[in-house]
């Protein structure tokens, strides 16, 4: 006989289970009924596991009519799994989406110089980036000098180390220079450990013979680094 | 219904309401698809966000304080191209979301209107090859050009307009003697190398501007400040160089070779030393307004009303070529007591007849030696702590005949002989 107390008790815990394992229940939730994959793009309803995520792309400023895929499916370096007319393709990089970089629309370049492929996006989603066809929408990303643009040298740009640095870092947290990228663009956290220097060492020497003197400021070399941390809210 | 019925019926619908409510996958970072809005005219990406520290920088500097970020680092003087957004956005060229810029992009020769206030020239190094060659940092100005660790000039104008730190590291001669000889040299070196370390330590930030009166030249010129108020400490006399500033005691009053001594005192020829400071005051007097005195004579002036009435200081500008530099003048004791110089060298009323006046000593000076040994060889007379005790007798050696031989040592110690 279970008791009212003990049966709140199980409640609680199945409750804390299942909140604890949402990706598990995510993941069993309908198993067993099934998506029509056949039509064009993806037909896998990515909000459905990603809910915060497309309603976070609605609140935002940007990007607020892009689909998932456009983004997350369009990348020539992954082949996604799909299915196009009855043939199945298995995915080989990545199975429904990888992560790309926010260059791959925003490099201002154009086939075939670019690593995106309009294969796996759905035949009537065009005009979320192009408007009209084939006038592209996503505005190159210049200043950084990553661009075709022979302007864009980005030579003064005061981020660009920030921007190379998340291109070649080795334990990369995320795909290209999209670290700088959202950063800036996005209202995502951030911790940025800053090491600047407060102090300048300046030599100088004279220069003389018994007629003829000068100063030669031989050297400028910054030091006393001291670093701080600033809090992205 | 038993309770157990009651319990399961409960947990599947719990289950089944936190199943439909939470299929969501918890982000690993939240809000990274949460983009802003760059549509307005302005930057709408908050640069304060990533930056606090400028802003609270800011919120202490005398000057810039009430600029937004974009004011300077987006600047649109320069022609530079921002990436910036809206339909249709503008792609960034040489800069993204910004571009570090160099003082003279505003301070130029035109200056620049900036969120409403004029920026004035940076007067001298706003002139092609940062003006002329007797402003004084011109060589510091062209390497901070040349440098990589700031763009442009930076790196001078941190040091002397911020609160960013700097220490300077000097290598110049330790002594020179020479020999005169009825006011003409025989003999003229120099010897041993000094190292000084001046350290101006300031918080090290670089966006608190200073107010132009606390930009302090002794702290940058240390050596200069201690061998005008320390010097070398002997018994009766210090030896206190750069400046003819201490007459030595060996009489008694204020007629004498006394430190408040004007020559005759009060009589005709009442001749006050415009860059004598007396003993006591030494400490708290040698500072940027004392070097100015000599080394920017035009802003002495116009910030001494009286003095510049009392001295002429008008006519000693012109002598000089303080209109022309940025803050200070390189100059020589010719410069302004050269034949046919306001200040040409008289002689002491009481001694008439006896010094170097009416001769070119001191033109020939510093035409044949080098700049850095003018002062040094004058001062090793005119640092009267050198008189020689035991040759007091004999005052015509100098004085008269024009005769000495002296050794003296570069700033900081002044310590001299004078045999
Ligand atoms: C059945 C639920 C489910 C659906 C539907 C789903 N995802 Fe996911 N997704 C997950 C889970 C769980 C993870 C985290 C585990 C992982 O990385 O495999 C994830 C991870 C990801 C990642 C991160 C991968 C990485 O390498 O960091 C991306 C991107 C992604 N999903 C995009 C999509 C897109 C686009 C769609 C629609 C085409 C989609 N997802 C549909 C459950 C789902
Ligand atoms: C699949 C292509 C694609 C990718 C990948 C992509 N964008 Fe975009 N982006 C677009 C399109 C299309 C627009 C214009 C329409 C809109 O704003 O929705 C746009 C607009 C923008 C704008 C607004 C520019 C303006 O016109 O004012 C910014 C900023 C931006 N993207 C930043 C990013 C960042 C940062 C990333 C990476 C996190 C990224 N984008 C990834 C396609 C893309
Ligand atoms: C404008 C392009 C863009 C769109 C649209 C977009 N994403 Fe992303 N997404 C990115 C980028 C860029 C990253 C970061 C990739 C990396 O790690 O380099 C990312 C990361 C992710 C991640 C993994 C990181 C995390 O937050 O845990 C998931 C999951 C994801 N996206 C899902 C989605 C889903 C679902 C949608 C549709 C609702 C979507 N994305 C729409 C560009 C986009
Ligand atoms: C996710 C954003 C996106 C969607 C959706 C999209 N495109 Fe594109 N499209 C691009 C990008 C980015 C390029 C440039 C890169 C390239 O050429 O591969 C491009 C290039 C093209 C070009 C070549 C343009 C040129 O000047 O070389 C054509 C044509 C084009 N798209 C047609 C379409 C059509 C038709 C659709 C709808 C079926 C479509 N696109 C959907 C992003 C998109
Ligand atoms: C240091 C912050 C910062 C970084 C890093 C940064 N951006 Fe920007 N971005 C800005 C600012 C600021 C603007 C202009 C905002 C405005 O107009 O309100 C801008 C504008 C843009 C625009 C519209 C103008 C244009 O040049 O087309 C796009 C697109 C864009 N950024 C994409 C990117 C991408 C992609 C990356 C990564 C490679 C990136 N940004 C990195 C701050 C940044």
């Amino acid at each position: 006989m279970i008791n009212l107390k003990q049966m709140f008790l199980i409640i609680a815990v199945l409750s804390a289970i299942a909140v604890a394992m949402t990706h598990t229940v995510t993941l069993f939730s309908g198993q067993h009924s099934w998506y029509d994959l056949s039509g064009s793009g993806s037909n896998v309803p990515c909000l459905k596991c990603h809910e915060d995520i497309g309603d976070e792309l609605i609140a935002g400023g940007v990007h607020t009519s892009i689909d998932c895929e456009c983004c997350h499916r369009t990348s020539k370096m992954v082949g996604y799994a799909a299915s196009e007319a009855g043939q199945a393709e298995p995915g080989q990089g990545a199975h429904s989406a990888s992560t790309e970089e926010c260059m791959l629309c925003h490099n201002g370049r154009r086939m075939p110089e670019t690593n995106f492929t309009h294969y796996y996006l759905n035949s009537s989603s065009c005009l979320q980036c192009h408007n009209p066809v084939p006038a592209i929408l996503a505005a190159a990303a210049g200043g950084f000098g990553l661009t075709p643009d022979l302007c864009d040298t980005g030579t003064k740009a005061a981020h660009r180390s920030f921007v190379l640095e998340a291109m070649i870092a080795d334990d990369s947290l995320m795909a290209g220079a999209n670290e700088a990228c959202i950063a800036c663009h996005t209202t995502i956290k951030a911790n940025i450990s800053f090491n600047v220097s407060t102090k300048a060492k300046i030599t100088v020497n004279n220069v003389y013979n018994d007629s003829y003197s000068y100063w030669a400021v031989t050297e400028i070399t910054p030091t006393n680094y001291i670093p701080y941390t600033e809090v992205k809210e | 219904m038993r309770p157990i019925t009651f319990a399961i019926i409960l947990i599947g619908l719990v289950s089944l309401v936190l199943i439909l409510t939470s299929t969501n996958v918890f982000s690993l970072l939240p809000e990274q698809h949460k983009f802003i809005n760059i549509d307005n005219p302005s930057n709408d990406i908050d640069c304060v966000a990533c930056h606090s520290r400028i802003q609270a920088e800011l919120d202490s500097s005398v000057w810039h304080g009430n600029f937004s970020c974009e004011d300077c680092h987006r600047f649109e003087g320069t022609g530079i191209s921002f990436a910036e957004g809206g339909s249709p956005a503008t792609s960034g060229e040489e800069a993204h979301a910004a571009y570090t810029p160099r003082c003279l992009d505003c301070h130029d020769s035109d200056g620049a209107t900036v969120a409403g206030e004029y920026a004035k020239p940076a007067r001298a190094f706003c002139d092609d090859n940062y003006g002329c060659e007797y402003s004084a940092h011109r060589a510091l100005v062209m390497k901070a050009n040349e440098s990589s660790m700031s763009v442009g000039e930076n790196e001078a104008c941190l040091v002397c307009h911020t609160n960013y730190s700097c220490e300077l590291d000097y290598t110049y001669f330790e002594g020179i003697s020479y020999n005169l000889s009825g006011w003409s040299f025989t003999s003229f070196g120099d010897s041993g190398t000094r190292d000084y370390t001046a350290n101006w330590n300031k918080s090290g930030a670089k966006h608190v501007f200073l107010s132009l009166d606390k930009i302090d030249c002794t702290k940058c010129h240390e050596n200069i400040y201690d061998a005008l108020v320390t010097g070398t400490p002997k018994v009766n006399e210090d030896y206190l160089t750069h400046s003819p500033i201490e007459i030595h005691t060996s009489g008694t009053g204020d007629t004498d070779w006394n430190t408040n001594n004007p020559w005759p005192f009060g009589g005709p020829n009442y001749h006050d030393r415009y860059h004598y400071i007396p003993k006591a005051d030494r400490a708290t007097g040698v500072n940027s307004s004392y070097c100015y005195e000599c080394h920017n004579v035009n802003k002495y002036a116009n910030e001494n009303l009286a003095d510049k009435t009392t001295y002429d200081l008008g006519d000693v500008t012109s002598d000089t070529y303080s209109t022309q530099v940025h803050c200070a003048e390189a100059l020589w004791c010719q410069t302004c007591h050269g034949n046919g110089k306001t200040k040409v060298v008289i002689d002491n009323p009481e001694q008439l007849n006896t010094g170097h006046s009416g001769t070119n000593f001191v033109d020939d000076v510093t035409s044949d030696y080098a700049r850095t040994f003018q002062g040094d060889i004058c001062m090793g007379c005119h640092e009267a702590a050198v008189h020689p005790s035991d040759a007091q007798a004999i005052c015509t050696r100098c004085h008269e005949l024009g005769n000495a031989d002296v050794y003296i040592e570069s700033e900081p110690c002044g310590y001299a002989t004078n045999i």
